[in-house]
């Protein structure tokens, strides 16, 4: 604990040496981030997971939430790339692909893949209760 | 259920996947991960930086082309790990009281340079290999000392939970393990899939299936990406023409200056070596040039010099690095005139770029002017 307080000191006094008039936008975006994930992202992925798993028979949710998991970081990592965010009109070399279609290439794949399987846990398993992938509690969100 | 908090926001997370041995397992998969960057990417700054006791050597030629891929490919695996985390632990994130003691106190306030921290690499890294910096400090400067800042807080967490951790790892508890594998097999489809569409950028085999990638190793003029073109480097039609000379000084008995024509003339060598830039790409191609130590010795440059490498490039941080003693000896370290047989393109440094093996692309200075002899 004591170790990792003096490293983070050494970073944050680091920072503050040579971070010079940066040192604003430098806290909007450390302080933010964190907001955003623990305020926005996860209550939002909760929402996502309560849903599906009301929605979606049971044996096929864990293939479904496969493919959720996929879709959120694949689209929020490509995001930037398909609306085409800060590009260099210079530089050809930079971001030389289609990411739109590159973005719903990958999706398909990924749900190809995943419908499938969901498909194959559903007929296997169906809704029998027996056997439905367990749980610790015979209630769950 | 982790029983600490219950009632309130805590007690709305009902799903048993928010236990203690799922928030192991994604604790050490990020432990890891985040272990990995932070190495490769002290090593990445250290090169760049070095500080006295630091040399980083010539060979293996494609050693830093891996490490900062490696960096990379890491954080990008990374993100969906760290939202599954913390959703995983969201219950204790509202738990209360908020404070119970003060040790508990400071374990929790330690969460925040981890978790903030931890936010802030992975996004500046992110954008960072798409060339995209919407505020308003210095890249390197920043995601440098973030990591240190981090890394403070992983210590600190991983002190604070290593062994409630390895006892959760070692227990052969079955309950909810089916459920659990299923979730974290889907956490780690997100990671895979990611880096599947993105990782081509540097291992080029792979390139046709990364449909992702900021990137593509075999794309740019001749073949081969460019971070800086010509253009944004401020160079001028008039700074490359006939007028060009290559100003070799410093602590050498006779100073140089040498046109195209010259290094033309002189015996030519080639190699084949990786540009690896810090955004996690590389591609790898055939120079042709004037080796760096022919020069010296032509100039007669005092043993065991470095030699500052200065580019027609105005501003910038870039615009000047420093080779060694040891590359510098190197008989792969290139003045290079030609890629992959042609002449050298604009945007690649034409007329001459130093080119040399192990080497970040930042410090294959281009549009070389002058030998500094140190």
């Amino acid at each position: 604990m004591l170790l990792g307080g003096a490293v983070t000191l050494f970073g944050a006094i680091g920072l503050l040496r040579t971070i010079g008039d940066g040192l604003g936008s430098f806290i909007a975006y450390f302080v933010g981030g964190a907001l955003l994930l623990d305020l926005v992202a996860v209550p939002l992925a909760s929402g996502v997971g309560l849903l599906g798993r009301r929605r979606v028979p049971a044996a096929a949710w864990p293939a479904v939430r496969a493919g959720l998991v996929a879709t959120a970081t694949l689209t929020l990592f490509a995001a930037p790339l398909v609306a085409d965010l800060g590009g260099r009109p210079d530089n050809p070399s930079l971001r030389p692909r289609h990411y739109g279609s590159g973005l719903l290439t990958a999706l398909a794949v990924v749900w190809l893949g995943c419908l499938v399987a969901a498909a194959v846990a559903h007929r296997r398993y169906g809704t029998n209760s027996r056997n439905r992938p367990r749980s610790r509690k015979p209630t769950e969100a | 259920m982790t029983g600490d908090g219950s009632g309130g926001i805590a007690g709305r997370y009902r799903s048993p996947l928010h236990d203690t041995r799922a928030a192991a397992v994604l604790g050490l998969a990020l432990g890891v991960a985040f272990t990995t960057c932070f190495v490769t990417g002290l090593l990445s700054h250290a090169i760049q930086h070095p500080p006295s006791w630091f040399s980083w050597p010539a060979r293996p030629a494609g050693a830093y082309r891996v490490t900062q891929g490696l960096h990379v490919a890491a954080g990008l695996a990374s993100i969906p790990l760290l939202g599954a985390k913390l959703w995983v632990v969201a219950p204790r994130f509202w738990a209360r009281p908020a404070v119970p003691d003060l040790a508990k106190g400071v374990e929790r306030a330690m969460l925040f340079p981890l978790v903030a921290g931890g936010t802030f690499l992975l996004v500046t890294g992110t954008l960072n290999t798409f060339q995209w910096y919407p505020w308003g400090f210095s890249f390197t400067d920043a995601h440098h000392w973030a990591a240190w800042i981090t890394i403070g807080g992983l210590v600190a967490h991983v002190g604070a939970k290593a062994t409630v951790t390895l006892t959760s790892l070692r227990s052969r508890d079955r309950a909810g393990v089916a459920g659990r594998r299923r979730f974290l097999g889907a956490v780690a489809f997100g990671s895979a899939a990611l880096t599947v569409a993105t990782v081509g950028q540097t291992v080029g085999p792979l390139r046709r299936l990364s449909v992702l990638a900021p990137r593509d190793p075999q794309v740019g003029p001749q073949g081969l990406p460019v971070n800086k073109t010509a253009r944004g480097a401020g160079i001028r039609a008039s700074d490359v023409d006939g007028s060009y000379r290559l100003r070799v000084s410093g602590r050498v008995a006779e100073e140089l200056e040498l046109t195209l024509a010259d290094l033309e003339a002189m015996p030519q060598h080639s190699a084949e070596l990786p540009i690896a830039c810090v955004e996690g790409w590389s591609a790898s191609a055939r120079w042709t040039g004037v080796r760096l130590r022919d020069v010296l010795r032509q100039a007669r440059a005092a043993d065991g010099a470095g030699v500052e490498i200065g580019s027609i490039q105005r501003g910038g941080r870039y615009r000047a690095s420093t080779v060694t003693a040891g590359p510098a000896d190197d008989p792969d370290t290139l003045l290079a005139l030609r890629l992959d047989g042609e002449t050298l393109a604009l945007d690649h440094g034409y007329p001459v770029r130093l080119i040399a093996p192990n080497r970040p692309g930042v410090l294959q200075t281009k549009w070389v002017k002058e030998l500094i002899v140190r």
